[in-house]
């Protein structure tokens, strides 16, 4: 018998979820309102056979998984040691992301972009404070002229974007 | 040639100043981004994509014409100097050109494989220009059945085909399918999937959905396997140029790598790996120097290389003239083609004639531009493989979310990005391809119009998505597509009775 490793467990994880994301867009083509008025093909047909299609994919997934054929990571050879995810890094990652959509239109686009810039330059390890935050700065800065003069790409303008307007004004 | 006429004024709008501006700052950006370790092509131009969205669809043409080459370009310097393939068509110029720059001779595997990525870009698009509009007039004859044919024939082709596992590539199709289903239905307006949310019922945004499942799962999975993941950039030394005798061994192998890789974009069988293996073991066969591959031969960087670009101009006849892409970079071009109002397929050339061929001329002067620009830059693109890791990461993290509210000034939007790149994060995790989930997503959807219009012909019968020569034809290939594997396993077998 193989033994369980975290490895497996994760696997199996990922194939039943991805079996039940099949069997609810079933679910969703079942409990999908009645069209009124259609040509021919109901909008049902095609969720059908999505759904279906996913579903029996779903099972030949895990029949795969049951069989002890897993997904190789991307970037790693056949036999190498699987390496737990690290959560941490992640985590600050996707907290820098969530906390860009938070912010981005009450504090503008510098503040916010800069915030996730230095957030992930974090969670890879720098900690040359004063280095990053300048860099994260200039970055997002950089890019809120070229995109919003520069490009006339609507960005949300806040606290910075104020800050430095006035001081363009001040100057000119 | 009326064609001709038309590519020449074609060239003639590619030509202006403002816009050889334009296709010069394309091939730098394209490059700047491509050039960048674990970004393919298909991500540098989902990145870039908004910023060519607000300039005038000519000038946006010339300058995504000038990416596409820039980044792909830019991945083989990637390639060569670290051993990190951005794509699959670039594993062997990876493995063979990686060897080569150990030996010192990085400067000639850059060189070989941007020159042979110029004369197969050449060769291919001047194929592109004669056969894109003589397949678009075949394929007006096409009926909405051969369409469900021949797209179900290249998701399963791009699904089965891609990737170690058959089962794998079909759970990214599906996903993409799944995808493609959110919101309103075209012709009902009953929504699918949208959970109630108001914002999920115009369906998701495809270019935010593209950029945060390459761009942020990207960034998440070199996250999670943030300790284990150093890379070394390896020194150009010596002279950059090729001398006479790498000259000598290169022409042959970019002619042949182009004759391999262009005729095989044509199909709508995915992805450049084939084309590129194909050309790598042809020249191995053919080489004088058979002990050297392995170990760093220049016809196995120059063979793959051509092959890779080539095949690349391939994919864009049966995306021009079908609208049919079969790869992640073709399909993020239909995409953006979509977003200047250009809807590729049989009417393309009727309809949108000028720009197309605009088009096809950008394709030539973003592939001269490219030679132009890079071999004497080389060395300043060498330098951008020594930006530390955590700002590379933190800036395609804002870029990617950048790009994905730009396009609609949208939260929602961003939110998608954040769910889409953990999922390309589980897809790279758990060894399931990338390219059937574009697909999906960006096909799913013409898949149901051209299944509805079949049905609507039919009056409901069923049997019309058979009826014809091409439906046929195209599901008898595709039953030995994908099964094939099996078969070859049958026979093996009864001939290892029979032989006992």
């Amino acid at each position: 018998m193989t033994k369980v490793t975290r490895a497996v467990v994760a696997e199996g994880v990922f194939a039943l979820g991805f079996l039940l994301l099949g069997l609810f867009v079933l679910y969703d083509a079942l409990t999908l309102e009645e069209p009124g008025v259609y040509s021919v093909v109901s909008p049902k047909t095609f969720e059908y056979i999505i759904g279906g299609f996913a579903t029996f994919v779903g099972l030949l997934l895990i029949i795969e998984v049951i069989r002890g054929k897993y997904g190789l990571a991307e970037g790693t050879e056949p036999g190498s040691a699987f390496l737990p995810p690290d959560i941490k890094t992640m985590t600050i990652v996707i907290g820098s992301m969530l906390l860009h959509i938070v912010l981005l239109e009450p504090a503008g686009y510098i503040a916010a972009a800069a915030l996730t810039f230095y957030g992930v330059t974090f969670a890879f390890g720098s900690r040359k404070f004063v280095k990053d935050i300048a860099i994260s700065f200039a970055f997002a800065i950089i890019v809120y002229f070229v995109f919003s003069r520069g490009l006339r790409i609507f960005l949300p303008d806040g606290f910075f974007e104020n800050l430095l307007g006035l001081a363009r004004e001040v100057e000119g | 040639m009326e064609n001709l006429d038309l590519l020449m004024e074609g060239f003639g709008n590619a030509l202006s100043a403002q816009n050889l501006m334009y296709g010069l700052l394309g091939t730098f950006l394209g490059t700047l981004v491509g050039v960048l370790p674990g970004i393919g092509p298909a991500l540098a131009i989902a990145l870039l994509l908004p910023v060519t969205l607000s300039v005038d669809p000519t000038s946006a043409l010339i300058m995504f014409a000038a990416v596409f080459y820039g980044a792909m370009y830019g991945g083989s310097t990637t390639s060569i100097l670290l051993n990190t393939p951005g794509e699959a068509g670039a594993v062997i110029t990876s493995v063979e050109g990686h060897k080569m720059a150990k030996k010192g001779r990085a400067g000639a595997a850059l060189t070989t494989a941007a020159i042979g990525s110029f004369v197969a870009g050449l060769i291919a698009t001047i194929f592109l220009a004669a056969a894109a509009p003589t397949l678009a007039e075949l394929a007006l004859k096409v009926q909405p059945a051969g369409y469900v044919a021949l797209i179900v024939f290249a998701f399963a082709a791009v699904g089965t085909l891609l990737g170690s596992s058959r089962v794998r590539g079909l759970v990214s199709l599906s996903v993409g399918l799944i995808i493609g289903l959110v919101g309103a239905d075209q012709q009902t307006g009953i929504n699918r999937l949208s959970f109630g949310i108001q914002e999920a019922t115009d369906g998701f945004e495809v270019i935010v959905v593209i950029i945060s499942f390459f761009a942020i799962g990207e960034v998440l999975y070199y996250a999670s396997r943030f300790k284990d993941n150093a890379w070394r950039v390896l020194p150009v030394k010596g002279k950059v140029w090729m001398d006479r005798e790498d000259f000598r061994r290169s022409w042959k192998p970019w002619l042949r790598g182009t004759a391999i890789g262009f005729p095989m974009g044509l199909i709508p069988a995915g992805g450049s790996e084939v084309p590129t293996f194909i050309s790598y073991s042809v020249e191995k066969k053919l080489s004088k120097h058979k002990e050297e591959f392995g170990e760093g031969a220049i016809e196995g960087v120059a063979g793959p290389e051509a092959a890779n670009n080539a095949n690349a101009a391939g994919v864009l006849v049966p995306l021009l003239a079908l609208g049919l892409p079969t790869s992640a970079t073709a399909a993020i071009m239909l995409v953006a083609l979509r977003n200047f109002n250009i809807q590729p397929g049989p009417m393309l050339f009727e309809m949108n004639g000028p720009l197309v061929w605009t088009l096809i001329a950008s394709l030539f002067v973003g592939n001269t531009l490219l030679l132009l620009l890079n071999l004497p830059l080389i060395r300043i693109w060498i330098q951008l493989l020594q930006i530390p890791r955590h700002y590379l990461y933190a800036g395609i993290t804002t870029f990617g979310m950048l790009g994905a509210y730009s396009l609609n000034n949208s939260l929602f939007d961003l939110r998608v990005a954040v769910i889409m790149g953990f999922i390309g994060y589980l897809f790279r995790r758990f060894g399931v391809p990338n390219t059937p989930l574009v697909l999906g997503v960006i096909l799913g959807p013409v898949l149901e119009i051209q299944f509805r219009q079949a049905l609507q012909l039919s009056n409901g019968d069923y049997s019309i998505l058979y009826a014809g020569l091409l439906p046929k034809v195209i599901y008898a290939l595709l039953f030995v597509l994908i099964f094939a594997p099996n078969i070859m396993k049958l026979i093996k077998k009864s001939a290892n009775v029979t032989s006992k």
